[in-house]
């Protein structure tokens, strides 16, 4: 089997809680050896994040958690303790990238801000992710993924036009936006230092990848001089475009019509003979009526079975999708199990858990998570010996002196 | 200065998705190549439009996404088409392929034997093998298939998706990191790779915790827009809306450091929050603090509320509009949007710049996106990048 592509990659990681972890494991798991920076005295809050195993909270029982920090080895460091530190420095002198999220500032607190790093690995590559970036009159700002959502204008236009927005239900930033933004940052910045030898800062902003996803209602105000409004289901040059119920409790399907053939294969599959006016063929008609239509469509889906229509649908060109649950999608989904999405790793406290494979796939073998998520502090030995020569005495004397912990 | 990926050669065969994968690897200095059909890329076609008027140079999305690229037309479904295409591939570094019309046409596996370095990255709905590897898929249909629109709305109605086609943009994204990855591998080792995404799958990573709530509880989530634990939510401010995390997530302090606030504040009620048995999560609790905290709301700015909050460590935000992000005070500082070059009908106006400043290398942007009237249709730039 081919290496992995990140094999060799050291990661000495600061992050917590979620885009900054999440952003590590997507190295972690395409093979980089990441350390994960810990402390008893100061958690990731994240390791008491429900759920946990059984519902019985402890740091190391969360699900959560577990799946942010695959592949990655904890330790625990007393970052109060100047022994703490010095020796995260001789860990960072060998080390490829740095990373972390707190807000500006605390790095330097804890003794490993860029200027400091860089004079003891000038080829480190060192992201901070804060959430308005390093620099600037807001730069003190604290969010999570679901106030960042607010905060770039995404929950806002998120939801129906008559009612308040409902964002995702998540903290969406956290998950896709900074996590694969961050690595892609990272990456690039490797392949300069693998050319050059030269490491360099990355700030990156929570907010703004988010803001670069989202460009077209900032371009319509300035170009049309039109204020975006939250549209639902509803998309320019798509009609009907809904979500409709079917049979079972909470069950529904989304459809989505982009053209006139399309229509009329939907308006067979679904045998409505209401649907059929001949106005309605074209798409302004259908863009008008946008209301009546979809009142008609959710009269008759709701008592098909939704995976039945989909497959009819598809079968016939239409784009549908059964809205899935995570029951679906890790117990049923046929496509999820071919490409094995779903992993389960062996875990000291939680056993055999779930965790997310990578969305793609390399012809030359698996990538993905390749060991489950450390126990708090469960690697400190290991890499301290490994790594900075500590003997087994020197490790227990420094946790004794609460140096290691 | 340079960039951090001057001198990797990509080529770009997209539609409506993919372009977002190509745009990434161009800001950061890459050489990308939009591969468009004798009818033009099909986001050329996208509204909205400069001036609501249709046309290959006014489509916003395509402005914003095509920039920094070149262009160049072939027509895959004839021999010609493919020996050019083939041509091309034996100097690149990367091939993106997706929605392009021509897809069907383009065989991936040849362009790898014929060049063993190439990555070659596939963006399809579900991917590119299994039962659903024939089905369509739009922006809704892949959130609801993906598991992330279940989770988006109110209890009791239909759920609704989020803004601005995230699902499409999230397959666009994993591509882009898969496929840095295996181009930096190539260069180092010399071994190319056949990557295959799929957007459902890249949703599903999107999912927090369900997938871990339901396999270790039991629990399956579902939508709670409105029903959120007190402290939680939007709430009305003088000149428009904020939206409150008071209670933050995971094990943290920020129910104390909200209460602190609002007692220095000298709101009245305030002391509630700082009580030892107050419990954001108790049923009368939101009531409670609506009480109190909607009134005290009400009489400041998103701004003043947003400054008191940083103050306070409070995780707070304003809900921003368009106007309010043109004028943000950070957003100015950092010089995060940028303006988009003569080119198309898009000139001249403010778009998104750097997702992340790179101090070495900085995000540039180079110059528009590539007109169809054939100004930028050479291939000759390819080759000369490639050279």
């Amino acid at each position: 089997m081919s290496q992995l592509p990140l094999d060799g990659v050291r990661v000495i990681d600061f992050c917590w809680v979620g885009a900054g972890s999440y952003m590590t494991k997507l190295l972690a798991d395409m093979g980089a050896d990441v350390v994960k920076i810990e402390s008893t005295k100061s958690l990731d809050s994240l390791r008491l994040a429900a759920p946990f195993k059984d519902g019985i909270r402890g740091v190391n029982r969360s699900g959560y958690f577990a799946d942010r920090n695959s592949s990655k080895r904890s330790i625990t460091v007393n970052m109060k303790d100047p022994r703490g530190v010095e020796m995260v420095h001789a860990l960072i002198a060998d080390a490829d990238v740095v990373a972390n999220n707190f807000r500006p500032g605390t790095m330097e607190k804890l003794g490993v801000g860029y200027e400091t790093l860089k004079d003891i690995n000038p080829g480190i590559v060192y992201i901070g992710m804060s959430m308005s970036g390093d620099e600037g009159p807001d730069r003190m700002s604290l969010g999570y993924g679901i106030t960042m959502a607010a905060m770039t204008g995404f929950m806002g236009l998120s939801g129906y036009p008559d009612q308040d927005p409902t964002g995702t239900g998540t903290n969406y930033p956290d998950h896709v936006p900074n996590p694969c933004h961050g690595a892609f940052a990272v990456m690039a910045a490797l392949r300069h230092k693998w050319r050059t030898g030269e490491g360099q800062k990355i700030d990156m902003a929570q907010t703004e990848p988010m803001l670069a996803l989202t460009p077209i209602a900032l371009m319509d105000y300035q170009a049309n001089g039109r204020l975006s409004q939250r549209q639902g289901n509803r998309a320019l040059a798509h009609a009907p475009r809904g979500v409709y119920p079917t049979s079972g409790d909470d069950r529904w399907i989304a459809i989505s019509v982009a053209s006139d053939d399309q229509w009329l294969a939907l308006v067979d599959v679904l045998e409505g003979p209401q649907l059929r006016r001949p106005e309605w063929r074209s798409m302004p008609a259908r863009t008008e009526d946008a209301d009546e239509i979809d009142a008609l469509i959710a009269t008759l889906t709701s008592p098909l079975d939704g995976y039945q229509l989909m497959a009819a649908l598809q079968h016939c060109g239409v784009a549908a999708g059964v809205v899935q649950n995570a029951a679906d999608l890790v117990d049923r989904d046929p496509q999820m199990k071919l490409r094995e999405h779903w992993r389960y790793l062996p875990h000291a406290e939680m056993g055999e858990s779930l965790y997310n494979g990578a969305p793609f796939q390399f012809a030359s073998g698996a990538t993905g998570p390749r060991f489950a998520a450390p126990l708090l502090g469960e690697h400190t030995s290991q890499v301290l010996s490994e790594q900075l020569g500590k003997s087994g005495e020197e490790i227990d004397e420094l946790t004794a002196a609460g140096v290691l912990v | 200065m340079p960039q951090a990926l001057d001198g990797i050669r990509v080529l770009e065969l997209s539609g409506l998705c993919g372009a977002y994968t190509g745009k990434l690897f161009a800001d950061l200095g890459a050489a990308v190549t939009l591969v468009e059909p004798p009818s033009g890329s099909p986001m050329r076609n996208k509204p909205p439009f400069v001036g609501d008027v249709a046309g290959p140079e006014n489509s916003l999305p395509f402005a914003y996404f095509a920039a920094n690229k070149n262009g160049i037309v072939l027509d895959l479904e004839t021999d010609a088409g493919r020996e050019a295409l083939a041509d091309l591939a034996a100097e690149a570094h990367l091939v993106i392929l997706s929605d392009h019309p021509a897809a069907a046409s383009v065989d991936l596996d040849e362009l790898r034997l014929a060049n063993p370095r190439l990555v070659c990255t596939r963006i399809t709905p579900y991917g590119s093998e299994g039962p659903y590897a024939t089905y369509s898929g739009d922006d809704l249909t892949l959130m609801a298939m993906g598991g992330l629109l279940t989770m988006a709305g109110f209890p009791g109605q239909a759920p609704v998706v989020a803004y601005g086609e995230q699902g499409l943009l999230a397959g666009d994204q994993f591509a882009a990191v898969a496929s840095l990855a295996a181009v930096i591998r190539a260069e180092r080792t010399g071994e190319g790779e056949m990557i295959d995404v799929s957007i459902q799958e890249a949703i599903v990573m999107a999912l927090e915790n369900a997938a871990q709530t339901y396999q270790l509880e039991g629990k399956v989530r579902n939508r709670t827009a409105g029903t959120r634990r007190a402290g939680t939510g939007i709430f009305q401010a003088k000149d428009g809306d904020i939206y409150l995390l008071a209670g933050g997530i995971g094990d943290t302090a920020m129910w104390g450091n909200f209460a602190q606030w609002m007692v220095a504040e000298g709101v009245q009620g305030a002391e509630l929050f700082a009580a030892d048995d107050w419990d954001d999560q108790d049923p009368k609790a939101r009531d409670l603090f609506e009480r109190v905290f909607l009134p005290f709301a009400a009489g400041k700015t998103k701004t003043e509320l947003y400054k008191a909050a940083r103050e306070w460590r409070v995780p707070m935000a304003p809900m921003s509009t368009a106007p309010d992000l043109l004028q943000d005070r950070q957003l100015q500082f950092r010089n995060f949007f940028v303006t988009a070059p003569a080119g198309n009908a898009a000139a001249g106006i403010l778009f998104p710049g750097a997702p992340y400043k790179l101090a070495g290398t900085p995000w540039t942007l180079r110059c528009a996106a590539p007109r169809f009237d054939g100004a930028d249709h050479q291939t000759s730039q390819f080759k000369e990048s490639a050279s």
